[in-house]
């Protein structure tokens, strides 16, 4: 624990920060198995990311791999099933267990990447709007309020309409179209930490405004921007598999559950489970994030305690 | 009230600017239409001809304003794909798309309502457990997801519903649960966590203490209140409604604004985008301003200063 | 006390309990008084002893995971414990009403004042809107709301406080109620906006031949309203007597100490004398005497056995060792 003491204000809003950090590693465990929701949030997470991390070892066979032979088998209980596919082949004898898994990566991916991207500029011009207020403030808020406005999938539509769609691309436009969040909460709680005495004692004696921000104000927004980020993923996963769905976003032969659900939808009214399987993991990953991030929003921030 | 207005049509103005840059930009990037618009072996005399005329040689604030002028004019361009004027093209799908959103907005609030007002005064019971669970299921469950599951067993299986299109009443009632339910997912947690601050608030007990009944308290004293919140974050609704509206009509064929942006996106046709994309965005200000002012009618303590 | 008329309200023994996640709480432990007509007992306690919760349970309005375990409420010789939610509600606002501390929250928002009022008029009288409208108009006229006809279109976050308690007391008093429960009336009120409303609440009372219970921490207003006063501590009556005989001479340690803690405009003191300690939280009541951790005239016995109520010198009723005499109840 290195704390650097400059003055007793100082030290002290140090000194939360470092004992919150030291005691949580024991409290986490504790307070995750208190929440019924929580666990079960963080135990689905836990799985996605595992198989996402390993899903070239967990996948049984090739995801990519046609096997005319083996076309729209259904999972493995029913009738005509072999135990070889476990949820079944689509129309070109592939293995759906193993897209599944495969698709976990795109999916995550951009979840969390956009979340990322989104994060880093709404925290930056969250935290500059906030502490210097005034013009700066005004200009970037009446900027956040346009693009409150206005639906984001319309934006990400303009964007996909112009460039070629790819991970890549959805990334950035997803993250450059959700920083709004962040700023507006962010600056919200910059402006009442500035007041608060530690920031106002490091500024009497003659901190940089950068370092106050870095150390003083950057620390105390990282719970909400953890909160906030944690249900974006969510509602990201869903917009990729979405956009996926609609042509617009990851494109074959590139894996995803959206894509998976595109190709499915032809096969609907014979083979159901090309469908119903990739929906059913977007589902409850999304359902796992949920939670997760309910749970922590719980824990860390204090102001929705007992409005349960 | 008059004041208030016109202010916030005022701060419309650099709303709309931001919007019409980023797309004009967008598209400027985009580069060359020429090469779009004309047939391969054109010539290159051609070519500069064309880009000429459409103006694409001039400076990049000029051709900004000069976008800007058509815009204000209604000149959104010509379809590549349908050979037609863009904005009639995406006016005459409006009728399609107000059903779709009326009928789902209709669904969203016979389900959330009484659901998030029942599961607030049943806090923790079985019952609460079970609309809770269902609201964050429908918060999880991907729109277009649900589509396709509700085709396959009420439209396939049971073919009690048509898979897909518009016409008769029967259409409507598939594409309009999958859009409500979304929607209304959201709307029940948000009633039932605005009814149970209000329901300890110190006025619910003063209508108690002269006499009110529970159903009265409830529905005359409470749900007034718990109101406020629920239009409060009704634009969040409305980004819902929108990005699920294109989802939902892609998914049924429905005829509406949402399938023909979506097509327009895949195929290119950039004069399309770009009108739906405006007649979207300003069919959203609108109703945000609409709410904006119910709010003020439900709430007495706001001021129009 | 010499005649033998059955009071308005007697309570008898009234236990209301809240059921938390962390145990049985008891909040009003055994509780008995009575009311007569026209007369006004002042119910005094620290905050957290339970004066409020009595309040609430006399209109049965204890939410959950409060209940009314024990213990009878009779008025008018009717049992309201034993009365359906119907039959309460006839009497809620109506037989019995109440103003409350926050004037400030206590009217809803979004309802015209003038509404509010009508509502308790119509809910318990028979009457149209019209009528119920200009009975509520006389009423903000009594309360002395200037323009009252104007005013009865108002929304309550245009009138200050004062004016809103005058609000409550219009409601609770529309349907000339036989008895008034006001729970801290005057707390959130400014001094002279004080003095207003308690003349208000005697003028109208005097009117109406109105009983009240007026819930308070200030024995300062006590002594300007009650005819008796109960004083409460940790769900128990400690001590009730006449006005007079209380300020005169208290009995219970706690009430000596509560007189004590009023500044006295010619005793200049350098210090106000306050009562040592804290309130005890309800789910963890000492055992004995419940007062005698902050009691400085406690004896070895007051650390084991709970006293009863005794009746006591000067018509008091004390719950004290020390005035052991003659026992009255539990």
């Amino acid at each position: 624990m290195e704390v650097n003491i400059k003055t007793n204000s100082l030290a002290d809003a140090n000194n939360c920060i470092a004992k919150s950090k030291q005691s949580s590693l024991w409290r986490w465990p504790k307070l995750l198995l208190q929440s019924k929701t929580g666990t079960v949030g963080f135990l689905i997470v836990f799985v996605v990311v595992f198989v996402a991390v390993f899903a070239d070892s967990l996948a049984p066979h090739n995801p990519a791999a046609n096997n005319l032979g083996d076309m729209l088998k259904p999972p493995a209980w029913l009738d005509g099933g072999t135990s070889a596919y476990l949820l079944g082949t689509d129309n070109l004898g592939r293995d759906i267990l193993s897209r599944i898994i495969l698709g976990t990566r795109v999916s995550l991916l951009v979840g969390i990447f956009s979340v990322v991207v989104a994060g880093i500029i709404g925290i930056l011009i969250g935290i500059l709007a906030g502490y210097y207020g005034g013009l700066i403030d005004n200009i970037l808020m009446r900027i956040v309020d346009s693009f409150l406005a206005i639906p984001s999938i319309l934006f990400i539509l303009v964007v996909l309409a112009v460039f070629e769609p790819s991970i890549m691309v959805l990334i950035i436009v997803i993250g450059f179209t959700n920083w709004v969040t962040y700023a507006r909460v962010v600056r919200g709680e910059v402006l009442s930490i500035k007041e608060r005495e530690f920031v106002k004692a490091s500024k009497s004696i003659g901190t940089r405004n950068g370092i106050i921000m870095l150390k003083h104000i950057f620390p105390n927004i990282i719970s909400s921007f953890i909160v906030i980020s944690t249900l974006s993923v969510a509602t990201t996963i869903i917009l990729e598999a979405s956009l996926s769905f609609l042509g617009l976003g990851i494109q074959p032969p590139e894996i995803s559950w959206g894509g998976m659900l595109t190709d499915g939808r032809n096969y609907l009214a014979t083979n159901w489970w090309l469908v119903t399987f990739p929906g059913i993991a977007i589902t409850v990953t999304v359902l796992g994030i949920i939670f997760l991030g309910d749970w922590l929003r719980d824990v860390l921030d204090p102001r929705t305690q007992g409005r349960k | 009230m008059k004041k208030y207005l016109i202010r916030r049509l005022l701060q419309l103005i650099p709303v709309l600017f931001i919007i019409t840059f980023v797309v004009f930009v967008l598209v400027y990037l985009a580069g060359d239409p020429v090469s779009l618009m004309l047939p391969e072996d054109a010539s290159e005399e051609d070519r500069e001809a064309l880009r000429e005329a459409l103006g694409l040689n001039e400076p990049f604030l000029y051709q900004y304003f000069h976008f800007l002028g058509d815009l204000i004019s209604g000149d959104f361009g010509t379809s590549f794909r349908y050979s037609q004027e863009a904005l009639p093209l995406v006016l005459e799908r409006l009728p399609a798309t107000f059903e779709l959103a009326a009928a789902s907005m209709l669904v969203a609030i016979v389900l959330a309502i009484p659901l998030g007002i029942f599961s607030a005064r049943k806090r923790n019971s079985f019952v609460d457990l079970f609309i809770t669970g269902g609201s964050v299921l429908g918060k999880a469950m991907p729109n277009f997801w649900l589509g396709i599951m509700l085709i396959l067993m009420l439209a396939v299986n049971y073919q009690i519903f048509p898979v897909s299109g518009r016409g008769t009443f029967v259409h409507l009632v598939l594409p309009a649960i999958t859009l409500g339910t979304g929607v209304a997912a959201e709307m029940t947690r948000l009633i039932r966590s605005s009814m149970l601050e209000i329901l300890h608030q110190d006025y619910i007990r003063t209508a108690k203490s002269k006499g009110v009944s529970d159903t009265l308290v409830i529905f005359k004293h409470a749900f007034r209140n718990s109101l406020i919140p629920v239009v409060t974050i009704t634009s969040l609704q409305i980004s819902h409604l929108v990005s699920g509206a294109l989802i939902t009509e892609t998914v049924f064929s429905w005829p509406g604004l949402g399938q023909l942006l979506v097509q327009a996106v895949n195929g290119r046709d950039m004069a399309v985008v770009q009108a739906a994309v405006f007649v979207i965005a300003i069919l959203v200000i609108v109703i945000n301003l609409i709410t904006d002012l119910v709010y003020r009618l439900l709430d007495p303590r706001i001021n129009y200063s | 006390m010499s005649e033998a008329e059955t009071p308005l309200l007697e309570v008898r023994n009234l236990q209301t309990h809240f059921f938390t996640e962390l145990g049985v709480v008891p909040s009003v432990n055994g509780v008995s008084f009575s009311v007569k007509k026209g007369e006004t007992i002042g119910i005094v306690g620290e905050s957290g002893c339970g004066k409020s919760v009595t309040s609430l349970s006399l209109l049965q309005l204890i939410s959950d995971p409060g209940k009314i375990v024990g213990g009878e409420i009779l008025f008018n010789g009717e049992d309201l414990t034993r009365l359906s939610n119907k039959q309460m509600r006839k009497i809620r606002g109506n037989k019995i009403s109440m103003i409350f501390q926050e004037p400030l929250t206590s009217l809803n928002p979004v309802f015209t004042i003038g509404s509010q009022i009508s509502e308790a008029i119509r809910l318990h009288q028979n009457v149209n809107k019209e009528e119920a409208k200009e009975k509520a108009i006389v009423m903000l006229k009594k309360v002395g709301i200037p323009r009252a006809e104007k005013h009865y279109y108002s929304f309550p976050h245009l009138l200050s406080g004062g004016m809103r308690q005058r609000v409550m007391i219009a409601i609770a008093l529309s349907c000339n109620p036989q008895l008034l429960i006001a729970d801290e009336p005057t707390t959130a009120l400014d001094v002279t906006i004080q003095a207003q409303i308690l003349l208000l609440m005697k003028q109208l009372s005097t009117e109406y031949q109105t009983s009240i219970i007026i819930i308070t921490h200030d024995l300062g207003l006590v002594a300007e309203m009650a005819d008796r006063v109960v004083v409460m501590y940790a769900g128990q009556i400690v001590e009730q007597n006449n006005v007079y005989e209380l300020f005169k001479n208290p009995k219970h340690p706690y009430t000596k100490g509560l007189l004590n803690s009023i500044p006295k405009i010619h005793q200049l003191k350098d210090q106000l004398e306050s009562i040592e300690g804290n309130v005890p939280i309800p789910s963890q009541l000492p055992a004995g005497c419940k007062f005698h951790p902050r009691c400085a005239a406690a004896l070895e016995k007051c650390r084991f056995q709970d006293p009863p109520l005794f009746q006591a010198k000067q018509g008091a009723e004390v719950r004290c060792w020390l005035h052991q005499e003659e026992v009255i109840g539990v």
